[in-house]
């Protein structure tokens, strides 16, 4: 009798228990979804299967991709919106570019806009302004988007922790022969199975261990971005350098311009007394070029030859004449401009994995159980 | 060697290619009698290892990569007949010139072989001498143990590279598999029934499912070889429109992207995903009718991040 009665009271309890809990969990519903609308860590919410199995059977509202996106190492913000690399506060180089982005536009617009607009023309800052937006915008850009992430498991063998011996292997492909050079195992392309993300990875697609996902043609991961460069982001990222670059170059030749003409009567010396922000202006300015000038030359010279910055880091590709060492790159078209347009106007097409598409309870988002060797 | 009958002589380079696609590290396929292993270390290419085995026997052409036209005919003999005569007509030789001696040739490398299984004849679950070759992989586009996922199998058709300079855009085998180039091919059935060739034979069982000797997969039931190209063709056609960088409308939509500060994109649907949204209607269309009625359908290749084209075919039962 006592242990029924005991029974009765625990079952009891539970009850109430969850009836709190069930209004809690409505109190608290509509805040939690602004604040996961807001920023998302995929892998915190629905990380189990079985969870996440009930939630699509039972409920009536749907779920989006990117809340079930836990197998990469990527947070997201505003339903899905922008994305970016988990654990940026390790490596918090994004804040800095942010940083040197806004700080040459608010030395401009605070020190010379309003001079340049009322003595030399508005054109001066309207131009200024184009540029500066259009790399603010670039950077955003190509930090925040999909640079081009391949959907898992699309490749899955029947044994799940097992990989057949045939799968390790690097494969080499013919590529087709215009050149008339003798065929041989350099002037082929190579594909290799990812274990990780479970394909055969095309090539120039990389696996990129920062944000765990297999990337279209990967340039490189950006630190500054905190994103990887891949095949659907490029475009912006050489904007954004591009754009990088001459924004701090205008911001030069009108710090250069403001000092020497000021006033036809006067000195530079005598300006530079009279103004001693335009000398800190012209040495900042200097220091905020010299980065996206690198980045640029090496960028437009990686292009023209058609080569990849992880694959010319890497050396396995032969970048010219120049380098002696590495092997024969057969994505180069011999064609300087073809090369060129290849690499800056890859159509951008539809991402493989829509992060803001409705969630099917298909592999293609699932983390499979790690490989025995 | 020259005292064994043809079949055993084509048993033989078969089993020996099936460990080689297994053991070593960098797999190359050339023309007949030339099975290349390296091992190409990372880092720089000077650390560049090889071994070239070229002594293999002439035959292996014949029972590996399924080309009986480039053999030497003279160590064959008059009385031997080509064993895989037939099935070998989908060879197109100009898409590899043969005037080029190290040629590499192209094969599904989605396809690969066990040798633990159950033998569907004898019953037997052991390590056999002969190998099965997985041409059908598990589901992923469908949910995990559901009764779609139980019901139905995957036929991955591989991208090739040989039609695209510097692989700009994605392009998918027009060949039905088991007809590639490097094609494994089962030997018995190459000579004894020349028609059976085409079709898939199963022969064991391996994880529950239904596997035969040669890359033959069984998409082949459902559609002919010059069906199967007529839609491979068609996709890769859509595939050129949409990812070709050197169209002059790409390079305009791209500029103008530029110049308005990447609002174009925003404004106007472009040209590369419009082509990709027909892309899709396409294959929805096919879905619901022409394939429909052979209970097949393709998975957009969307799906897969355009690595490959997946037929969805019905679990192979034994006939």
């Amino acid at each position: 009798m006592a242990t029924t009665r005991n029974n009765q009271r625990q079952y009891q309890s539970s009850l109430e228990m969850k009836a709190k809990h069930d209004a809690s969990e409505i109190r608290t519903s509509l805040l939690r979804r602004i604040s996961m609308w807001i920023l998302t860590d995929p892998s915190g919410n629905g990380n189990s299967k079985s969870e996440c199995h009930q939630k699509n059977s039972g409920s009536t509202t749907k779920t989006k991709n990117y809340e079930k996106m836990g197998v990469y190492n990527y947070l997201f913000c505003f339903g899905g919106r922008m994305r970016t690399t988990k654990q940026f506060y390790l490596r918090p180089y994004m804040f800095f570019t942010v940083f040197c982005i806004v700080s040459a536009a608010v030395i401009f617009f605070v020190f010379l806009s309003s001079w340049y607009w009322h003595n030399i023309s508005p054109a001066v800052v309207i131009m200024f302004s184009y540029i500066w937006l259009h790399c603010f915008i670039s950077f955003f850009k190509a930090s925040f988007t999909d640079p081009g992430i391949m959907p898992r498991n699309t490749n899955i063998a029947d044994e799940p922790f097992r990989l057949p011996n045939e799968y390790s292997n690097t494969i080499s492909l013919p590529i087709i022969n215009k050149s008339k050079e003798k065929l041989h195992v350099n002037c082929s392309v190579t594909t290799k199975y990812c274990p990780t993300c479970r394909i055969w990875r095309p090539p120039r697609t990389s696996h990129c261990m920062l944000c765990g996902v297999c990337v279209a043609n990967l340039d490189h991961h950006c630190i500054w971005l905190n994103n990887c460069v891949g095949s659907r982001n490029y475009s912006y990222f050489f904007s954004f350098v591009l754009m990088a670059f001459l924004s701090t170059v205008y911001l030069n030749v009108c710090s250069y311009y403001f000092i020497f003409h000021h006033h036809s009567n006067s000195t530079p010396l005598d300006i530079i007394k009279k103004y001693p922000a335009s000398l800190c202006l012209l040495i900042y300015s200097h220091l905020l070029m010299l980065y996206p000038f690198l980045l640029l030359l090496c960028h437009t010279y990686l292009n023209c030859v058609g080569l990849k910055t992880k694959e010319f880091l890497n050396n396995h590709v032969k970048a010219s004449t120049l380098f002696k060492t590495g092997r024969f790159n057969v994505f180069n078209t011999k064609n300087t401009l073809k090369n060129f347009i290849i690499g800056i106007c890859q159509p951008r097409g539809l991402a493989y994995v829509r992060a803001r598409d409705e969630y099917i309870n298909d592999r293609t988002l699932d983390k499979l159980p790690p490989l025995s060797v | 060697m020259n005292d064994l009958s043809p079949v055993e002589k084509n048993q033989q380079p078969s089993q020996a290619l099936h460990e080689d696609r297994g053991s070593s590290e960098f797999i190359t396929f050339h023309k007949p009698g030339q099975v290349s292993k390296e091992t190409i270390g990372y880092g720089n290419g000077s650390n560049v290892t090889e071994e070239k085995n070229n002594n293999t026997s002439p035959f292996s052409g014949s029972t590996i990569f399924g080309e009986p036209k480039n053999l030497n005919m003279n160590e064959m003999g008059d009385n031997l007949e080509l064993p895989t005569g037939t099935g070998n007509n989908h060879y197109d030789p100009s898409s590899s010139p043969s005037s080029l001696e190290d040629e590499l040739l192209f094969f599904n490398y989605h396809e690969y072989s066990v040798q633990k299984y159950e033998c569907l004849e004898t019953g037997v679950y052991a390590q056999h001498s002969h190998p099965l070759t997985i041409t059908h992989f598990p589901n992923p586009y469908v949910e995990f143990q559901s009764k779609q996922y139980r019901s139905t199998r995957i036929v991955r058709i591989p991208r090739i590279f040989n039609k695209v300079i510097a692989n700009t855009y994605p392009q998918f085998s027009t060949t039905i598999p088991g007809f590639e180039p490097a094609a494994l091919i089962d030997p018995k059935h190459s000579t004894d029934q020349l028609t059976n060739v085409n079709s898939f034979i199963p022969k064991g069982i391996y994880q529950g499912q239904l596997f035969g000797y040669s890359s033959v997969s069984p998409l082949s039931q459902y559609l002919t070889v010059e069906e199967f190209k007529e839609i491979v063709e068609r996709v890769n056609e859509f595939m050129k429109n949409a990812f070709d960088p050197l169209t002059v409308l790409n390079i305009i939509n791209n500029i103008l992207n530029f110049m308005t500060i990447w609002t174009w994109e925003r404004i106007i649907r472009s040209p590369s995903k419009a082509c990709l949204d027909r892309l899709e209607a396409f294959i929805e269309d096919l879905n619901n009718n022409q394939l429909k009625t052979k209970d097949i359908r393709i998975i957009s290749p969307r799906r897969s991040g355009y690595i490959c084209l997946d037929f969805e075919i019905p679990k192979p039962v034994i006939p």
